[in-house]
């Protein structure tokens, strides 16, 4: 009997060994490459995430819908896609229940940014102050930047008069899914935009180390985009003058290669100097080679001298008239900002405000860089209207299909005298869009109603 | 009440053993045929009414009757063999007994944690034994299973992996529905297909709680308990040789009706070259059907009227299956081959075998080979200890240069032409349309570059793909036995899994002349080299260890009662690596020089449009690592034969979730209880001597390692653009996870009549799977997205799954005698139901039509196939007919917006839930002859057809089918066909008032001859030479549908592929020494 109670000490050791180091055996991480974010590296590490980041930008409808390209006859209801095909002619109905790419590729940049958040958690040695500075700045910039795209797909124009009564965006400010998405006051959402904003140009570099990354005067583009909208002027020069500081630099067209395939670097921008923060737009059907007309009326407004007529565009073998001059010097679209908006923005702000002379100066600062420096002759404007209706044109020959020419739109409809209604005709049928008509304002995705009980659009 | 008897002399054996005196007793040897020594066999003297039971070395001894006697021998696996007996005979006696196949209790199930003869278990098994296993042919073990097997069901005829294999239906909705394998005692997670048939004893299939829930958190899904063949001590070498041949037919392309034969698909290209605005130029040079380009060329007047016709002509005349049968596809062929030797002495035994299989696939170029080596050993130094160790070695290679049918397809607006050529008339490979235009590609050529054209045949010469793959398991076990019932086991297992795959493209070969000309620069200076290109895969090597510690008790005591009890504890680890795979250009495959000298960053620009990058090395680096830790304890405690209750204990434990729910683990149990009635005292239904219940409960576990509690990121390394470090979220976090659970509630019942000529078990469940990953809608504005790479952070445990079914075996011994016929009939009922889940009400209505994004709804089947209402056809329109509201309208796409889900028609399920098999045996002399008749009922398949206008798409959605021929074409047509009108384009009806309407629902009840084995056994003795036996064998399967409901010619196994699985044959011979 001595000899068997031995025998089962010796059995349960075994046993007993394993129960004792069994915790720390379990405690190994599963994948090697998982990590629960913790090091300044890691969150930074997400934003730098540039599949996400950098890519799908959220300006697809407002690419779509804006008035810088048509399609010939039977293009348009061959497109697979319902928004799409809707989109292109404003139709009441646009997704037909599908999802919205513009509205999902927007939040879930949302979530990278608000997670990379996480890091003011952290309280960081001096040495790695600037590297904790960046990650908020950055995280800011992106989270503003996509609010900014979708309060101008799915909210009304800015107006100061109904903006706490008009809609804004859901605005979500962490990670934790569980939060209820709500939609707060469009004034509201403008604030947020701007706090964010203006607390990431303290934080940001004046050069990023990349450019998919933002540095202070990309948020100072975005900035003045913002108050523009907003209808602040001052506001926008004073921070577009902050970014002309460190990136006011253009590229001479008269040292590109105007009659290349494509004139620009294909390098996302590295070697661009105009470029101050890279990313592009999902490929969309109906704006690809297949399809796409440039807008004639906008073609003939380019004068002889003027190189973008041949940087950015060439004649098709069918007569077609196609794009060529995207920053990313392929067949896609480039959505990111450049300097070139820094000198628009200003020149824009110093009309409105009266300052002819140095409207013009910042627009003929442009132009110099645009037109063959042997012809180009600076233009100049009597009155301050004038200045600005030439202003804003050059605005729309100089961002031709960057997903700007939308808000544009949205903004001037609120001027009587800039306004304007867009037309398209397409297989023997003709569809208008006034201004100010309710389908300025894209529908909430159908989905996101139906599952968070958002208020929908009016349409 | 043999079996009573039986078990009455066990207990009487000791009782019996100390009166005995030496000249009063009769002694014996108790052998089976194949001179294994029989345990347990029940000695019994009629007249006397003496009865004792043979110990482990088959040896008995019993008083010698004083006058003239019977001795008869029984035992569970063998014939009752009744021998005459006199006072004074010469002894000791030996007596051969022969055994009986496939009875019910027969059998001793080996659970992975411990062997117990099936009568005493309380749970539900299938066991499949040597024999049964036997009597199919092949190269997997699990195919194997496929209609032997009670509550094994293929969800995929012909399966092989254990993704085809559902034990009892679901227990899960989101997470693995795979069984568990075990091999020897552990786990199991290498590829099946390493495993040699040839190597295995036996099959324990465990289908309820008490059976599986000893393997806790990963026996949701049943476990499947592989065992393989082991030496015997005291028992002469045995050589054994097996060799056999299977010739399979060449696949019956012309089957899929998915196909249209060459003229009419010329005309609906001519149709829409006419029509204009389906072949557009475009800059990326989107192919043409080579017909197309044809009339282009005539149209151009780059050929004349002649030379169109007669090219035309010769299209019209092929077909492509024709062409594909006489060039892409063979008859199969599979050789294989194995040769074991096991034996064992007093304190020593032995396995040793090797097996080389070797498969032609029908498709000409592709194979595989398999050579498996094994050796075990087992040691008895002292009586008390036991040491085994063993090894087995797999090598696996293959080859996959092969093309099929689809490999055909043209890119673009292609498809699959049916009137392409692969060789001229002498047999010269030509070129087929492949990803860009005819005149494109051949301009090309013109200018410079190298040749741009595909020739299918070419290709299969010109490419190498091969993969070879290893694996290596080695295992020890020592077990100490005490004499006073416990016993110490310790065991470990090491499995390591490596392989490896590599392409070679020749200079000549599509893949590199494509390459060098995409990127060739507008200056005509090339980027990539016209060499040979070598592309090894990833490397995925796998090492797991295992082990456990277990001790054992039994004991019997007060002559009633009966203990048997383990305890013990297992730790695994099983981690993957990853190491990246590499490019290689320029590469000399006699040299083996090569390049890999590029500038990766570079945007070059490529023809025929756009900029590209030279695919840069791969950084594919990983490792995961999977850590269980489990304890368990088992115990059954038996009274009086007749009375015996279970019960069973686990904690598993895993690194799985992360670390706050890893220490947590999950308690697992199961209590179960079974009373053999027919023992009782009080039973006296002798119609049915051997009656016995049993009812069991407990919970088993599953899990799913896509979710995880934290937020995580995955670190993807430096960005090939921007050189930074990047990370991806994977989870926004989910702090509540846990291991999913199933709760199995088991009633089943065995019997027997009279001297077995009826026998079998029933079986009834109810599976509660509760605590089920679902997936829990989350709104885009979270940032959990549809496609996002964290969307799996809305998976959440809430949802909850029924399963019931029944299983039946009823086994009927027909005929016994020279002459023998045995009936096996498997009936098995299985229903799930899904009883609480957040359907996702935002879904679009066609995610309902499509088995993998059907919603979970409550109340209904997680195989719940969907249609909407059928109409029939519009007289005039040959439409068909739908309503909006209540009116009859044509607007299709107001229709389809306007479905909502809750209209659908629920059609039935995709997965039979009745399902069976009826195997007869037959015997006569050495001649046995098996076929094995399965079927299926209750279910439903959605077939395809001809939609109206898709053959005209202008994208790559083409679609052919044969119903082209049945389609309403003139009014009228509607009262005998449901298959609308041709149109000119696509007219949206097709895709949203048919495709998905109970027109196209077919019921998929079918019974087919499955298989059909044949075999004569030569004792070998007799011809004096020297082997002990000579088997001939032959077997055949897939032998065709016997009677199916359908009446559109569809195999509802097949109703998308191809062809149904070939025909095949297979001849043997096994000889042994």
């Amino acid at each position: 009997m001595k000899k068997s109670i031995n025998w089962s000490i010796v059995a349960l050791l075994p046993l007993v060994c394993l129960l004792s180091c069994g915790k720390t055996f379990l405690n190994i991480k599963q994948d090697a490459k998982q990590v629960v974010p913790a090091t300044i590296a890691d969150y930074q590490a997400i934003l730098d995430y540039q599949l996400v980041m950098n890519e799908a930008s959220s300006v697809g409808l407002a690419l779509i819908g804006s008035d810088e390209y048509y399609l010939l006859d039977g293009r348009l209801s061959t497109l697979s896609q319902p928004f799409q095909r809707n989109g292109y002619v404003w139709a009441k109905e646009v997704y037909e229940g599908a999802e919205v790419q513009d509205w999902n590729q927007a939040y879930q940049r949302i979530l990278y940014a608000n997670m990379a958040l996480g890091v003011r958690d952290i309280t960081p040695e001096p040495s790695e102050r600037q590297a904790w500075d960046n990650v908020i700045g950055s995280a800011l910039f992106f989270r503003a930047l996509n609010f900014y795209h979708l309060v101008q797909l799915f909210c009304k124009p800015y107006d100061p008069v109904s903006a706490n009564a008009d809609l804004g965006i859901p605005l979500r400010l962490d990670y934790d899914v569980s939060t209820p998405s709500t939609r707060g006051s469009l004034e509201a959402t403008y604030r947020q935009i701007v706090s964010d904003l203006e607390t990431a140009i303290n934080l940001l570099p004046h050069t990023a180390a990349n450019k998919h990354r933002p540095s202070k005067a990309a948020a100072c583009v975005l900035l003045g985009r913002v108050f523009l909208q907003r209808g602040s002027y001052e506001n926008v020069e004073h921070y577009v003058s902050i970014g002309l500081e460190s990136g006011g630099e253009l590229v001479d067209f008269n040292e590109v290669d105007t009659a290349a395939r494509y004139p620009f670097p294909a390098d996302y921008g590295q070697n661009n100097p105009e470029v101050l923060f890279y990313s592009r737009p999902t490929s969309l059907t109906l704006l690809a080679t297949g399809r796409f007309n440039a807008d004639s009326v906008l073609l003939k407004s380019y004068s002889p001298e003027d190189l973008r007529r041949s940087a950015y565009f060439y004649d098709n073998d069918d007569g077609r008239v196609l794009f060529k001059g995207s920053y990313l010097g392929s067949a896609g679209y480039f959505s990111g900002l450049t300097s070139s908006e820094l000198w628009l923005m200003r020149a824009e702000c110093r009309a409105r405000s009266g300052d002819v002379p140095a409207a013009m100066e910042d627009l003929n600062e442009l132009l110099a860089h645009r037109y063959d420096r042997n012809q180009f002759v600076p233009l100049t404007a009597s009155n301050a209207e004038e200045a600005l209706d030439i202003i804003l044109l050059e605005r729309r020959k100089e961002l031709f299909m960057r997903g700007t020419r939308w808000e544009d739109l949205r903004r001037l409809n609120k001027e009587p005298r800039l306004a304007r209604t867009v037309v398209r005709v397409i297989d023997g049928q003709r569809y208008e869009l006034p201004p100010n008509d309710p389908r300025w304002v894209w529908p909430i995705p159908d989905n996101e109603v139906d599952l968070s009980g958002l208020i929908q659009n009016a349409r | 009440m043999k079996s009573l008897r039986i078990i009455f002399c066990i207990i009487l054996f000791s009782v019996c053993w100390l009166p005995l005196s030496a000249q009063t007793v009769l002694e014996g040897e108790i052998r089976a045929q194949s001179g294994e020594m029989l345990q347990g066999a029940g000695v019994r003297l009629e007249k006397a009414a003496r009865t004792t039971v043979s110990d482990a070395n088959g040896y008995f001894r019993i008083a010698l009757p004083s006058a003239n006697d019977t001795l008869i021998i029984t035992h569970m696996s063998f014939r009752e063999t009744r021998i005459p007996v006199t006072p004074g005979m010469p002894q000791p006696l030996l007596i051969i007994l022969e055994r009986v196949e496939n009875t019910l209790e027969e059998v001793e199930v080996n659970t992975g944690f411990y062997r117990v003869p099936r009568e005493r278990v309380t749970g539900s098994f299938t066991h499949v034994d040597n024999s049964v296993l036997n009597r199919s042919v092949g190269g997997n073990i699990l195919q194997r299973l496929e209609g032997i097997a009670s509550g094994v069901q293929f969800t995929q005829a012909n399966g092989t992996s254990p993704s085809d294999i559902r034990v009892r239906g679901l227990a899960t909705i989101e997470s693995s529905e795979e069984p568990l394998i075990v091999v020897d005692n552990f786990p199991y997670e290498g590829d099946i297909n390493a495993i040699n048939p040839n190597d295995i004893e036996s099959v324990t299939v465990l289908k309820d709680a008490a059976a599986s829930s000893i393997w806790g958190a990963r026996a949701g899904n049943g476990v499947i308990v592989i065992t393989t063949k082991q030496g015997h001590y005291n028992r002469r070498s045995h050589i054994s040789f097996n060799s056999n041949v299977t010739v399979g037919d060449k696949p019956d392309l012309f089957y899929s009706q998915r196909r249209l034969p060459s003229d009419v698909v010329m005309q609906i290209e001519e149709e829409k070259y006419k029509q204009g605005g389906h072949y557009l130029p475009t800059e990326n040079q989107s192919p043409f059907p080579e017909y197309v380009e044809l009339l282009i060329k005539r149209d151009e007047g780059e050929l004349s009227e002649e030379e169109f016709y007669s090219m035309e002509t010769v299209l019209r005349n092929t077909d492509v299956r024709e062409e594909a049968l006489r060039y892409l596809y063979q008859q199969s062929l599979y050789q294989q081959y194995a040769l074991n030797v096991s034996g064992g002495g007093e304190n020593y035994s032995y396995y040793l075998s090797s097996g080389y299989d070797k498969n032609r696939s029908e498709v000409i170029g592709n194979g595989n080979s398999r050579l498996n080596l094994s050796l075990q050993n087992t040691f008895k130094p002292i009586e008390e200890l036991e040491l085994s160790v063993g090894g087995w070695y797999t090598q696996s290679t293959g080859t996959n240069n092969g093309l099929t049918l689809s490999n055909l397809r043209g890119g673009g607006a292609v498809y699959l032409s049916p009137y392409i050529r692969l060789a001229d008339e002498n047999g010269a490979p030509l070129p087929i349309i492949h990803e860009y235009r005819l005149p494109y590609a051949e301009s090309e050529s013109a200018s410079g570059l190298l040749d741009w054209q595909y020739r299918p045949l070419d290709e299969i010469r010109l490419a190498d793909h091969s993969s070879l793959a290893n694996q290596l398991r080695l295992n020890g076990r020592l077990r100490f036995n005490t004499k006073i019932g416990f016993s110490v086991e310790a065991s470990y297992q090491y499995v390591q899994d490596n392989g490896r795959s590599t392409s070679y493209y020749d200079p000549e070969s599509y893949y590199v002349r494509n390459l060098v000309n995409r990127f060739t620069q507008p200056n005509g200076s090339t980027v990539i080299p016209h060499g040979g290109i070598l592309v090894g895969g990833s490397e995925v090597p796998t090492t797991s260890h295992s082990g456990r510690g277990q001790l054992n008790y039994r004991r019997e005591f007060g002559g009633v009662h009966e203990l048997v009890a383990l305890l013990g504890g297992e730790a695994r680890q099983r981690v993957q690596e990853q190491y990246p795979g590499y490019t290689i250009y320029n590469y000399d495959s006699e040299l083996l020089t090569g390049s890999a000298n590029y500038n990766y960053t570079q945007n070059y620009e490529i023809r025929p449009i756009g900029r590209a990058r030279v695919s840069p090395p791969s950084v594919a680096r990983n490792r995961y690592t999977d850590r269980y830790l489990s304890y368990f304890a088992n115990m059954s405690y038996g009274y009086g034969q007749r009375y015996i209750l279970s019960a069973s204990a686990r904690w598993d434990g895993s690194n799985l979730f992360g670390v706050k729910t890893n220490q947590k683990g999950t308690p697992l149990w199961s209590a179960g209880f079974s009373w053999e009635t027919s023992k009782e005292g009080f039973y006296r239904f002798e119609l049915i001597p051997y009656l016995r219940w049993r009812v069991t409960y407990g919970s088993a576990g599953n899990i799913n390692k896509r979710v995880s509690t934290y937020p995580t990121i995955f670190h993807a390394g430096p960005d090939w653009i921007t050189g930074l470090q990047n990370a991806w979220i994977s989870s926004a976090g989910n702090p509540s996870l846990r291991w999913e659970q199933v709760n199995t509630l088991n009633i089943g019942l065995d019997f027997s009549t009279k001297n077995k000529r009826f026998s079998g078990s029933a079986d009834y469940y109810i599976k509660y799977a509760s605590d089920l990953i679902g997936a829990d809608y989350l709104a885009p504005s979270t940032g959990i997205i549809t496609g996002g790479l964290a969307s799996n952070t809305n998976l959440i445990n809430y949802a909850n799954l029924q399963t019931h079914g029944l299983d039946f075996q009823l086994t009927s011994v027909n005929v016994q005698g020279a002459f023998s016929w045995q009936t096996t009939v498997l009936a098995n009922y299985v229903r799930n139901e899904i009883t609480h889940y957040n359907t996702n009400e935002t879904l679009e209505l066609g995610s309902y039509f499509n088995p993998s994004t059907t919603p979970p709804v409550i109340g209904r089947s997680r195989d719940v196939v969907y249609a909407q209402p059928w109409h029939g056809l519009d007289h005039n329109s040959g439409l068909p007919v739908i309503y909006v509201g209540d009116e009859q309208s044509t607007d299709y796409r107001a229709y389809w917006d306007a479905f909502t889900p809750d209209q659908l028609l629920v059609a039935g399920v995709s997965v039979p839930p009745y399902h069976g098999s009826i195997r007869n045996d037959f015997s006569w002399r050495g001649i046995s002859l098996s076929a094995l008749i399965s079927w299926k009922a209750g279910y439903v398949f959605r077939r395809g057809s001809m939609f109206p206008g898709r053959e005209y798409e202008t994208h790559g959605a083409v679609d052919y089918h044969m119903d082209y021929f049945k389609r309403w074409q003139q009014p009228g047509d509607e009262k005998h066909t449901n298959v609308p009108t041709g149109a000119g384009a696509n007219t949206l009806a097709g895709s949203y008032a048919y495709r998905y309407t109970q027109a196209l629902i077919s019921s998929g009840d079918l019974i087919r001859l499955q298989d059909v084995s044949l075999s004569y056994t030569l004792d070998a003795r007799r011809l004096g030479i020297p082997f002990q036996r000579i088997r001939f064998y032959a077997y055949a399967r897939n032998l065709g549908v016997l009677w199916k409901a359908n009446r559109d010619g569809i195999d509802p196994d097949f109703a998308d592929a191809e062809f149904p699985a070939p025909r095949t044959v297979a001849l043997g011979l096994q000889l042994t020494i």
